[in-house]
C-alpha cells in the first residue's frame, strides 16, 4: 500500500511535464470522441435523410427495374392491381404507402435547360411517407388535384426560377416519343437531403402518367414503417408477393443507401485508425514519462534497491504513477470530449467550407452535420486508456527497476 | 562469532579490455556492536568495499559471510532480501524521497519489513525520529530540512527497521563541522544504545576520532587495522 501511496505522490513531481502529458492524452482522447460523434451523427443524419426524403423505409419494385433503377427507365413498371394493393394493405406495421413514377426529364426555363429527375407523386400519399412538405420555404406543396410542380431551392437558383414561374419538362414517353409538361411552380423546397434540392421536380402523379403515357403504372411503391421493422417487413412483403405470383420485390432502404453504408464502413476503419493514433499518442506520452522519471530518479531507484525493494515493487511504484497519468488524462479527455460533443450535438459542424453541400461527396447532408452521443465510446476509451497506461508503463518501469543498484546510487 | 567476515575478497571492474582492480584481496572480521571507520585516499576502494559488505555488489573472488551466512554468491532476489532485513544504508547525498515527509521517508523503510499494526508502526517511527533529534519536524519535506536534518532522517530510516549492520558512505561529506559532529554523535549514540554495528567511510579526521576501530585502505588492500580501547 505504501508503494501505491508513493506512486500517487510521485504524480505531484514534475507537475508541468505531467500536466503536459495529461493534456496531450486529453486532447487525443477528446479529438477521438469528437470525430466519433461527428461520424455517428453523419451516419444517423444520412440514413434519416435517405429514409425521410428519398426511399422511405421500404421500396416495392419490379426486380428488373431495381437493377437499373438509377436509369429511370419506363420499363418494368408496376401496374397496380387489387392483389398488389391487398398484399400491401394486409401487412401490419405500415405507417404510410406512396406510389411514385420516376422519370428522366430536361427542365427548360425558356433560356437554359438542365437534366433533372421527375417524380410523379400523389401528394396525400407522399406526405404520409416523406417529410419534404415540412421544408417548403417558398409557396407550398401542390394540393390534391392541382396541376403544379415543386422544385428544390438549389435548382431554382440555378435556373433563376421562383414560385409561380412556369417551367417546361421535356420528357420521352414510354414509346420513346417526345412530350412536354408545362407546369407552374407551386413551391420551393429546401430539404435536409441535398439530392432533393439539387435536381428533382415533383409533379402530380396523374400529370406524369399522362405525359409519359404509362397508364396507371408507377415505378415504385414506397412504404413508411416503424424504424427497425424494415428487415422483417421486407421479408414478409416479398414472401407475400411470391405467394401471389406477383413479379414484385420489397427492398429495405439500406439497399438504396449502399454508398452511404460503404462510407459508414469506411468510417469504422477511419475511426479505428484514429483510435490507434490516439492510443499511440497516449502510449508514447506514458513511456516517455516513465523513462524521464526513471532517469531523473536514478539515485532514488538505487536507494530503493539498497532498502531491499524487489524489482516488481519498484515497477509497481512507476506503474501507479503512469496509471494515474492515464486516468487523469482519460478523465480530462472525457470531460473535454463531453463538452465538445455537447456543442456538436447542439450547434453542429458546418460543411459549407468544403463547397456546397455533402451531395458532391455522396453524403446526403445539406450544410451542417450534427454530432451524435455515443456514451459507450466514453467508457470504452476511458477503460482502454487505463489498460494502455498500465501496459505501456510495464517495460520502461522494468527498465528502470533493473538498474544496477551501485550504478544507480552513485549515478554512473 | 563475527557478524561479518570477508575472506580474500577481490573486485575487478572491466572497462572494455582493461581490468581495473578495486579490491585486491581483503580479509576482514567485524564483531557485532563495533563502530568502525574505513578511511583512505580517493580510489582506494572504500565505496567498493562498503558495496560488497552491503550486498549491493558481489565480489569477483573471495567470500563474504554476514551473520554466518554466505552472501557473496546469492541471487539478486536473495541479496535484496538480505539488504531489506539485515542492512541499513546512509548515503553521502541522503537520497531521501522529495515528495515524502520526514515521517514518511522513515515509514517507507519500516513498511518493507514490519507488518505490525498501524499504531505500533507510528509509535516506532515517531520514537526513532525523536531519538535522532527530529521531534516536531516529522511533517517537513526534505526541501524544508537542513543538510544535517536530512542526514538524521536518513539515519532514522536506516535504524528504524533495527538492522544488524548500518553502512554509511561518507555520511558527513556534505555537512558543515557542526552538523557533521551532530550526525556522528547520533550514530555513536545509536551504536551504544541499540548495539547496532556501524561501518562508515570518511575522509574527515574529526569524524574518525569517534570510531573504536580504524581500517586504512590503500590500493584496494587493508594497510592498517587498529582498535581503540
Amino acid at each position: 500500500m505504501f508503494s501505491f501511496k508513493l506512486g500517487l505522490k510521485n504524480l505531484t513531481r514534475q507537475k508541468r511535464r505531467n500536466i503536459l502529458i495529461i493534456l496531450v492524452i486529453a486532447f487525443a482522447f477528446s479529438s477521438y470522441l469528437l470525430m466519433d460523434s461527428l461520424m455517428n451523427g453523419m451516419e444517423e443524419m444520412s440514413f434519416d435523410n435517405i429514409k425521410n426524403y428519398d426511399t422511405g423505409n421500404i421500396q416495392v419494385v419490379h426486380p428488373e427495374y431495381w437493377e437499373d433503377r438509377e436509369e429511370l427507365l419506363l420499363e418494368n413498371l408496376i401496374y397496380l392491381n387489387q392483389d398488389m394493393e391487398e398484399s400491401i394493405k394486409n401487412t401490419d406495421g405500415l405507417l404510410g404507402v406512396s406510389s411514385e413514377l420516376r422519370f428522366k426529364a430536361n427542365l427548360n426555363n425558356g433560356i437554359d435547360e438542365v437534366a433533372v429527375r421527375g417524380v410523379g407523386i400523389s401528394i396525400e400519399q407522399y406526405n404520409q411517407v416523406f417529410a419534404t412538405q415540412n421544408y417548403v420555404v417558398e409557396g407550398s406543396m401542390f394540393a390534391p388535384g392541382e396541376s403544379k410542380a415543386v422544385i428544390g431551392v438549389s435548382l431554382a437558383e440555378l435556373m433563376d426560377l421562383k414560385v409561380n414561374d412556369y417551367i417546361t419538362l421535356l420528357v420521352r414517353t414510354k414509346e420513346d416519343t417526345f412530350n412536354t409538361i408545362d407546369i407552374e411552380i407551386a413551391g420551393l423546397v429546401r430539404a435536409p437531403n441535398p439530392m432533393i434540392n439539387n435536381g428533382i421536380v415533383f409533379v402530380p402523379l396523374d400529370v406524369a402518367r399522362q405525359a409519359l403515357n404509362v397508364g396507371n403504372a408507377v415505378s415504385m411503391i414506397t412504404l413508411k414503417t416503424v424504424s427497425g421493422d424494415e428487415d422483417t417487413l421486407t421479408k414478409e412483403l416479398t414472401d407475400s408477393f411470391k405467394n401471389k405470383n406477383l413479379d414484385l420485390k420489397a427492398y429495405s432502404w439500406k439497399e438504396s443507401a449502399s454508398s452511404v453504408i460503404a462510407l459508414s464502413a469506411a468510417k469504422k476503419g477511419g475511426i479505428g485508425a484514429i483510435l490507434s493514433v490516439v492510443l499511440l499518442i497516449g502510449m508514447l506520452g506514458i513511456i516517455n514519462n516513465v523513462i524521464l522519471s526513471a532517469l531523473e530518479r536514478t539515485e532514488e531507484i538505487g536507494m530503493m534497491k539498497a532498502l531491499g525493494m524487489r524489482e516488481w515493487e519498484i515497477v509497481f511504484v512507476f506503474m501507479v504513477e503512469a496509471t494515474g497519468i492515464g486516468i487523469l488524462g482519460g478523465l480530462a479527455g472525457c470531460l473535454l470530449g463531453y463538452a465538445g460533443v455537447s456543442a456538436l450535438v447542439k450547434y453542429g459542424f458546418s460543411i459549407a467550407y468544403i463547397g456546397g453541400d455533402g451531395s458532391a461527396y455522396g453524403i446526403p447532408i445539406l450544410d451542417r452535420i450534427y454530432g451524435a452521443w455515443n456514451y459507450p465510446a466514453f467508457s470504452f476509451l476511458f477503460i482502454l486508456g487505463i489498460i494502455i497506461a498500465v501496459l505501456s508503463s510495464i517495460l520502461p518501469s522494468y527498465w528502470a527497476a533493473k538498474k544496477d543498484p551501485v550504478k544507480a546510487i552513485y549515478h554512473r | 562469532m563475527s557478524l561479518l567476515e570477508l575472506n580474500k575478497v577481490k573486485k575487478i571492474y572491466q572497462q572494455g579490455k582493461i581490468e581495473i582492480p578495486a579490491l585486491r584481496g581483503v580479509d576482514l572480521n567485524v564483531e557485532a556492536g563495533e563502530f568502525t571507520t574505513i578511511f583512505g585516499p580517493s580510489g582506494s576502494g572504500k565505496t567498493t568495499l562498503l558495496n560488497m559488505i552491503g550486498c549491493l555488489d558481489t565480489p569477483t573472488e573471495g567470500e563474504i559471510r554476514l551473520n554466518d551466512k554466505k552472501v557473496s554468491d546469492l541471487s539478486r532476489k536473495e541479496l535484496a532480501m538480505t539488504r531489506r532485513y539485515n542492512i541499513g544504508f546512509v548515503f553521502q547525498s541522503y537520497n531521501l524521497i522529495p515528495v515524502l515527509t520526514a515521517y514518511e521517508n522513515v515509514e517507507f523503510a519500516i513498511r518493507l519489513t514490519d507488518h505490525t499494526s498501524e499504531s505500533q508502526m507510528k509509535e516506532k517511527v515517531l520514537k526513532i525520529l525523536e531519538e535522532v533529534g527530529l521531534k516536531g519536524l516529522e511533517s517537513r519535506r526534505p526541501n524544508e530540512l537542513s543538510g544535517g536534518e536530512k542526514q538524521r532522517v536518513a539515519i532514522a530510516r536506516a535504524l528504524v527497521k533495527k538492522p544488524k549492520l548500518i553502512l554509511a558512505d561518507e555520511p558527513t561529506a556534505n555537512l558543515d563541522s557542526e552538523n557533521a559532529a551532530g550526525v556522528v554523535d547520533i550514530m555513536r549514540k545509536m551504536n551504544k544504545e541499540l548495539n547496532t554495528t556501524f561501518i562508515f567511510s570518511t575522509h574527515d579526521p574529526m569524524v574518525m576520532k569517534y570510531a573504536n576501530r580504524y581500517i586504512n585502505l590503500k590500493d584496494g588492500m587493508i594497510s592498517a587495522d587498529e582498535r581503540r580501547v
